[in-house]
């Protein structure tokens, strides 16, 4: 396992100065290994410091102490190889479709035929066929977050950051979403981390669930679901299921 | 289309109507024409003096247009400079914010000594007024590029300059347009006021002149005039603000 990590965190403390002036611990000696093609949901209290874990990862930010390492070098900023998508699938509406998949690529180089190619697969497998064209503010939400997901992977990265992507969905939408989310694993073998509120999303979803304990974060449980991929849609409706939703249920702090 | 034709009829209702009342009102209680004339009569002074009238009315809009585009050339471009550089935000922002306090006829004065009677007084007085909302506009585009877009966007390697040019910029398109509607009757209003106080020529320089002399028929034919001209102002700007930017429109419903 040690051998192919893709990301760490050692020992990292995150302090800040709240604005009434005093001292918050937001992360308290939290230590972490993600391996390569794993899915890792990170859950836990809200306010417990879960969305400045991923812009940890993502070197947007640095911690106070301690260090993360993405592919065995310390992250100083942002490294090449994260995708990031959010709760709100941020697409630029005076973009089309595919112009807002390619957004990332555009960074780098004049997307050429190649990126196009790329970008329409990604839709495709999707199910956003036909939809490049489209203007991004008349899609749904569902679509619009499918968007979003083939935007943060249009580079392929090595690790994909979600925060909360399917929270602002429908129950129907998220559950469509989630085996959407499966199915682009399994095409691209992309590590992915999520953060979520959802149980049953993390459950369905991972391979391994990291709880997070109130401020100042740290991890109390890890939940391993050993499943193999595609679940079928009636697994979570197995007393498997069951078991590790209430596993890590008892572990939240409320 | 039907729409539109609806609006339009509506709009020529409400003022026929307005103008029977003011008609009306006038013949019942018998008010001097030196007082209140009634349309009648500016109808006649209009017609009676129709070329002179649009040589005049020609000025107030050369003025105005002239005014509105110096106006947004440059609060386009400190709008810009203000919102991407925090330095110049500190040095430029209060000092803008304090001139915008000042009522910008009272600069006037200071034109005429500058560059005398004649139509750069009013042009300045417009530009002035029609400067600020621009500014303000383009700023606050820039300003409220959402957080999270921006991590994602530097997570992908993207300098300040290119969040900027892809995001910002055309972000801040909506902003500008809808500044240029308010910016569009600031114009206007410098160039009247101004050659009220400082003119040869021009729909406000009329005014003067007829009301100095009780021809109240004619200063409200030029008022009547001024009327037209504004609406036609806002209902330009309006129009290629839905043009130019038809996704910030997204949510109105007919």
């Amino acid at each position: 396992m040690s051998s192919d990590v893709l990301i760490a965190a050692r020992h990292i403390d995150l302090r800040y100065i709240g604005t009434d002036g005093v001292h918050v611990d937001a992360l308290k000696d939290l230590n972490y290994a993600i391996g390569h093609g794993e899915f890792v949901s990170f859950i836990g209290p809200s306010g417990c410091g879960k969305t400045t874990l991923l812009k940890l990862m993502s070197g947007l930010i640095s911690p106070s102490g301690g260090e993360v390492c993405f592919k065995g070098k310390r992250i100083l900023g942002p490294p090449s190889g994260i995708g990031m998508a959010f709760q709100d699938a941020l697409l630029l509406p005076w973009r089309n479709v595919i112009d807002n998949v390619l957004l990332p690529v555009e960074i780098i180089r004049r997307p050429n035929g190649g990126d196009r190619d790329k970008a329409r697969d990604l839709l495709a497998s999707v199910g956003l066929d036909g939809f490049e064209k489209s203007a991004s503010w008349q899609l749904s939400g569902g679509m619009r977050q499918r968007v979003s997901l083939c935007r943060a992977l249009i580079r392929d990265p090595e690790i994909l950051l979600l925060d909360e992507p399917f929270a602002a969905l429908d129950a129907f939408t998220r559950e469509d979403l989630w085996r959407v989310l499966e199915n682009l694993r399994l095409k691209t073998s992309c590590t992915m981390v999520l953060i979520t509120h959802q149980l049953n999303e993390a459950v369905y979803l991972s391979d391994r669930i990291l709880v997070l304990s109130r401020r100042p974060g740290r991890i109390v449980h890890e939940e391993k679901i050993v499943a193999p991929f595609p679940r079928p849609a009636n697994f979570a409706y197995t007393p498997e299921f069951g078991e590790h939703l209430e596993n890590t249920r008892q572990r939240i702090e409320h | 289309m039907r729409r539109t034709s609806l609006v339009l009829f509506e709009s020529v209702a409400a003022l026929v109507m307005a103008l029977v009342v003011w008609e009306v009102v006038v013949r019942l209680f018998r008010i001097p024409l030196f007082i209140l004339p009634p349309p009648s009569a500016v109808f006649v002074a209009a017609y009676a003096n129709a070329p002179v009238l649009m040589m005049h009315a020609a000025s107030t809009i050369t003025g105005t247009i002239v005014s509105l585009i110096s106006a947004a050339v440059l609060g386009l471009l400190v709008g810009l400079l203000v919102g991407y550089s925090p330095l110049a935000s500190r040095l430029l922002y209060p000092l803008l914010g304090g001139l915008h306090a000042l009522p910008m006829s009272a600069f006037i004065p200071i034109f005429v000594v500058w560059f005398g009677i004649g139509p750069a007084p009013k042009i300045l007085a417009g530009a002035l007024i029609a400067f600020f909302p621009i500014v303000v506009n383009v700023v606050t585009g820039l300003r409220t590029i959402e957080p999270e877009l921006w991590d994602m966007l530097r997570v992908s390697g993207a300098t300040k300059g290119q969040i900027y040019r892809k995001v910002g910029i055309p972000r801040t398109l909506p902003y500008f347009f809808a500044s240029l509607k308010v910016a569009g009757g600031g114009s206007f209003i410098g160039n009247i006021v101004g050659e009220m106080i400082a003119a040869g020529s021009g729909l406000g320089y009329v005014l003067v002149l007829a009301t100095t002399s009780l021809n109240m028929p004619l200063a409200f034919t030029s008022l009547t005039i001024l009327l037209i001209l504004g609406m036609f102002i806002f209902m330009t700007f309006d129009i290629i603000e839905r043009k130019a930017a038809p996704w910030a429109f997204r949510n109105e419903r007919p």
